[in-house]
């Protein structure tokens, strides 16, 4: 009997165009993830990391293969059924934050949960203490264009814990933030992972970031090249082993 | 190459504003159809007299009304095309950078800009006037439809066709020159990087002085409450009318700012609406839109409130017309001449020449040096309110209105009259008297019914009104007539001979010019002899000696229509500008937001249920200025509905036309809603 993953990607296949115009942009890829992991997946730009990250998270199809939620194929799931399943199980930190502008923080935070449609005091108490626990209690009464990007990307991760999801997709997540608010930023996703048991699934090119993942993906014109576990490592070794793997990969000539 | 990329800009204009573009065709047909009606040569020769061709005074009423409306007409199409290319060009900030960016000066894209629109303008004129083309045969169809006469289709001649063609050419691009001329200073103050960044200006919410807003809100729904005291209890007067003219104003403004302070309010307070699925998500689009908005919605509700209160008035003037002109003109035919022998025998030749007489009758009215009725009257009807204050003038309109002398009737010319109307013959005791009067001044003194009998000295009873349609505009006495039995009026002089004429078929119109001719005058200059008085009637009263009642009615359902016409005219461009601005206003938020719909997609909207939330979030965008319109208007429709009452006696069904109106602008409303929901969902659906 196979061991079931939480997450399963079996022979994941994106193309785009058609006939001889046609560009594989994920080629076969297959992979798992377990509950409360924080992975990662590295590439060069164009190495298909975000399509694969738009197929997870169902914004986009799959031309073939199957992915499954906790044994459940999104494959055979209609429109409608999919927006349901993404409402429930996923929660998402993107680059450019993604936070409605209208909405004060706090509200960003309640809309997951309100087109759910939970009660008011489920959703006063999650706001609350997910705030807490993200330290961002004292901004929740402003808007996005009042705070700075390190405070709206953490806001954008409580949005992405409100309904306490089975994975939380970030995409570039410390992309358009300075280092100290990447180190911030990172910390929370630790946070997240370690205290409230989120399954964290991120895209990332930037080397810091990834070393705060668990395991590493590697991903090489639509195919995965290598993966990477953490295990023991400290953060010092780890950064030095994908330092090591991306010169592998061409990444050093890239980075010169 | 600039031409050439304007035309390419131009052709693209075209399809991203789609409703703005159909806009101006819409408006320019309009404008198109009605100078084309001007410049008919059919009104021409209904509008004009004499050997001189002067106008007639429905001629002077259609031309004035005609050069107003055009006016509003131009100053809303004006506001329009400099709202909308100073819109665009914000839309377009980015590109303009990029052209700047690539070494354009100011000067040239300025010069490209106003290419495009120039083009897009030129564009929406041409289609226009095809539109225009073959509405104007509709409105022609309808505008002779409503006075009484058959409209043949028939290409009009190249002159006529000229002359609305070159008129509406003038106006429109004098309207399209000035809105891109001035356009022009936007551009001078263009800088690179503020271009750059000017779409990505997110909508900011403006949550300062709610406190203050809160309270201007609760004044403009405090002073529309005040309007419907004041209309429901009758007491406006010209200083109230005048104070809440001007409070109408700000109520306008202040409401919007308001309604967004109490939204933002509520969801500060998180009200439990907020848990609701989406309508955390609507409730902050909707407040922060009407805040950022509330200058453009209040326009916008105003010009709706001019639409819906213009399209009803023209109804019920359609509808005075239809149920005044039996009242005014019972007979077909009716004479009254000084000359108390006149036996009319020419007169009734020439009607047996042109007509197959029904009945003819040739009757006497009297006199008895009295004036009581009169008297009465002019204490008491409003049209003399000014008799303490001015009373020169007060007496001016009683000259004009009433003769000398209290006018009588004996009882068997007025039952024969009654009996030529189909009105049942009435009965009076030898010591009874009736007062027949206007139905209208009858609404007016009927309480004071006792008091006007006790202030009458004819040594009989009275008997009671009556108020059919009886030709008292001078005729059968002029707002009222004593009706006694013949044998007292033995004791009396005669005043006037009358003859009234029903025929069984319509008239012919020209009749009435026959009949002046006949008598040496001419039709036009001498309807009023120095002796005939035309009662208190005040709205499109056409006393004259002689009334052939086709002849009248086609004048009058003209008149009428020179009023109601216009006024249509107004209302629909009114809607079409203003349903153009709220649509694109939508249609760009549709682009810029863009990403809210995305981000509602991932955090797991399906499809269906954000076009569910497009479609409430553009349903509460589009109905926010109708309601206030719709509350105004109302209540100002039922106002004037009672002065038509009592300046008319007539009851028209305001609400009835209100909910005409209401229906049918609801109508271009929803098509207007579906163009822009369908472009709504196309674009944040675009990748």
């Amino acid at each position: 009997m196979t061991e079931q993953h939480y997450i399963e990607v079996k022979d994941l296949v994106k193309n785009y165009g058609t006939g001889s115009m046609m560009v594989n942009a994920v080629d076969h890829v297959s992979f798992y993830v377990d509950r409360g992991e924080f992975i990662g997946i590295m590439g060069a730009s164009g190495s298909g990391k975000t399509t694969m990250l738009n197929v997870l998270s169902t914004i986009d199809t799959m031309s073939d293969g199957h992915v499954s939620y906790d044994g459940t194929d999104i494959l055979k799931m209609r429109e409608e059924e999919l927006a349901d399943f993404r409402q429930k199980n996923l929660g998402f930190v993107f680059q450019d934050y993604n936070l409605l502008d209208t909405l004060s923080i706090e509200e960003n935070i309640m809309l997951p949960m309100s087109l759910c449609g939970r009660k008011k005091e489920e959703v006063d108490f999650r706001v609350k203490s997910i705030s807490e626990t993200l330290g961002i209690c004292d901004i929740l009464g402003k808007f996005p264009y009042e705070v700075s990007g390190g405070q709206k990307q953490r806001a954008a991760c409580a949005r992405a814990l409100a309904n306490d999801p089975k994975l939380i997709l970030a995409d570039e997540p410390t992309g358009a933030l300075d280092s100290r608010s990447s180190a911030m930023l990172l910390d929370t996703l630790q946070v997240m992972n370690k205290e409230l048991g989120a399954t964290i699934l991120m895209v990332t090119h930037d080397v810091f970031s990834a070393c705060y993942c668990d395991r590493i993906l590697f991903l090489s014109d639509g195919k995965i090249y290598c993966e990477s576990k953490r295990g023991n490592l400290n953060k010092r070794e780890y950064l030095d082993r994908i330092f090591d793997i991306q010169a592998q990969m061409g990444g050093v000539e890239l980075l010169c | 190459m600039l031409n050439k990329i304007a035309l390419r800009n131009a052709r693209r204009l075209w399809k991203d504003y789609l409703n703005y573009f159909l806009t101006l065709c819409v408006i320019t047909a309009l404008m198109f159809s009605f100078h084309s009606l001007l410049f008919s040569k059919d009104i021409y020769e209904m509008i004009h007299y004499g050997n001189n061709g002067e106008l007639s005074t429905a001629g002077m009423m259609l031309i004035t009304f005609m050069i107003l409306s055009t006016a509003v007409i131009l100053v809303i199409l004006a506001w329009l095309i400099h709202y909308m290319t100073r819109f665009i060009m914000e839309k377009r900030s980015r590109e303009f950078a990029i052209y700047l960016i690539s070494g354009m000066q100011k000067e040239q894209i300025a010069v490209l800009y106003r290419k495009e629109n120039f083009y897009l303008g030129i564009g929406a004129l041409f289609a226009g006037l095809l539109l225009g083309s073959g509405l104007k045969q509709v409105l022609f169809f309808v505008f002779y439809k409503s006075i009484g006469r058959n409209y043949e289709f028939e290409n009009p001649g190249f002159q006529e066709n000229l002359s609305a063609f070159l008129l509406t050419m003038l106006l429109y691009g004098t309207c399209l020159l000035m809105a891109l001329f001035r356009n022009q200073r936007n551009f001078s103050n263009m800088e690179i990087i503020g271009l750059l960044n000017m779409d990505k200006q997110n909508e900011t919410v403006d949550e300062k002085r709610n406190f203050l807003w809160k309270w201007l809100f609760l004044l403009s729904v405090g002073n529309l409450l005040l309007l419907y005291f004041l209309v429901f209890t009758g007491r406006v007067t010209k200083i109230t009318a005048i104070w809440e003219m001007i409070g109408l104003t700000f109520t306008f403004y202040f409401f919007y700012l308001g309604l967004s302070a109490f939204l933002m309010n509520y969801i500060k307070r998180k009200g439990s609406f907020l848990y609701k699925r989406e309508y955390l998500f609507l409730m902050r689009q909707f407040s922060s839109k009407v805040r950022n908005t509330c200058f453009v919605l209040g326009t916008l509700s105003l010009l709706f409130m001019f639409a819906l209160v213009g399209s009803s008035l023209a109804f019920m003037l359609s509808d005075y017309q239809n149920k005044q002109l039996d009242v005014e003109y019972p007979y077909d035919v009716i004479i009254i001449s000084d000359e108390k022998e006149n036996d009319f025998s020419r007169e009734e030749a020439l009607i047996r020449e042109n007509a197959d007489i029904q009945d003819i009758w040739k009757y006497t009215v009297y006199q008895k040096r009295t004036s009581d009725v009169g008297d009465f009257l002019y204490q008491n009807l409003r049209l003399f309110s000014d008799r303490d204050s001015d009373p020169v003038m007060a007496e001016g309109k009683r000259a004009v209105a009433y003769y000398d002398y209290d006018v009588y009737m004996g009882i068997t010319d007025y039952n024969h009259l009654r009996r030529m109307l189909g009105l049942a013959p009435v009965v009076l005791q030898d010591d009874q008297y009736l007062i027949h009067m206007p139905n209208r001044v009858y609404q007016e003194i009927k309480d004071k019914g006792m008091e006007l009998e006790n202030s009458l000295d004819i040594g009989l009873q009275f008997a009671g009104f009556k108020t059919e349609g009886f030709a008292q505009n001078g005729h059968n006495g002029a707002d009222y007539l004593l009706v006694v039995p013949d044998q007292k009026l033995a004791e009396m002089d005669i005043y006037f001979s009358l003859m009234a004429v029903m025929t069984k078929e319509d008239v012919p119109e020209e009749l009435s010019e026959a009949l002046y001719e006949l008598d040496g005058k001419t039709r036009g200059y001498d309807e009023l002899a120095d002796y005939i008085k035309i009662g208190s009637e005040e709205l499109f009263l056409m006393p004259a000696t002689i009334q052939v009642k086709s002849r009248e009615v086609l004048e009058l359902k003209f008149l009428m229509s020179t009023l109601s016409f216009p006024l249509f005219y107004i209302g629909l461009v009114f809607l079409c500008v203003s349903l153009t601005v709220l649509s694109v206003q939508q249609l760009s938020d549709s682009n810029k937001y863009k990403f809210r719909y995305q981000i509602l997609h991932k955090l797991g909207m399906g499809k269906r249920r954000i076009g569910m939330v497009v479609t409430k979030q553009l349903f509460f965008y589009y109905l926010c200025p109708v309601i206030l319109s719709v509350i105004v208007s109302a209540v100002f429709i039922l106002y004037v509905g009672r002065q038509f009452v009592i300046y008319t006696g007539i009851h028209t069904k305001w609400g009835l036309y209100f909910g005409i109106s209401v229906a049918s602008f609801l109508g271009i409303y929803g098509l207007y809603f579906m163009l822009t929901y369908f472009q709504f969902k196309g674009n944040i659906g675009r990748k």
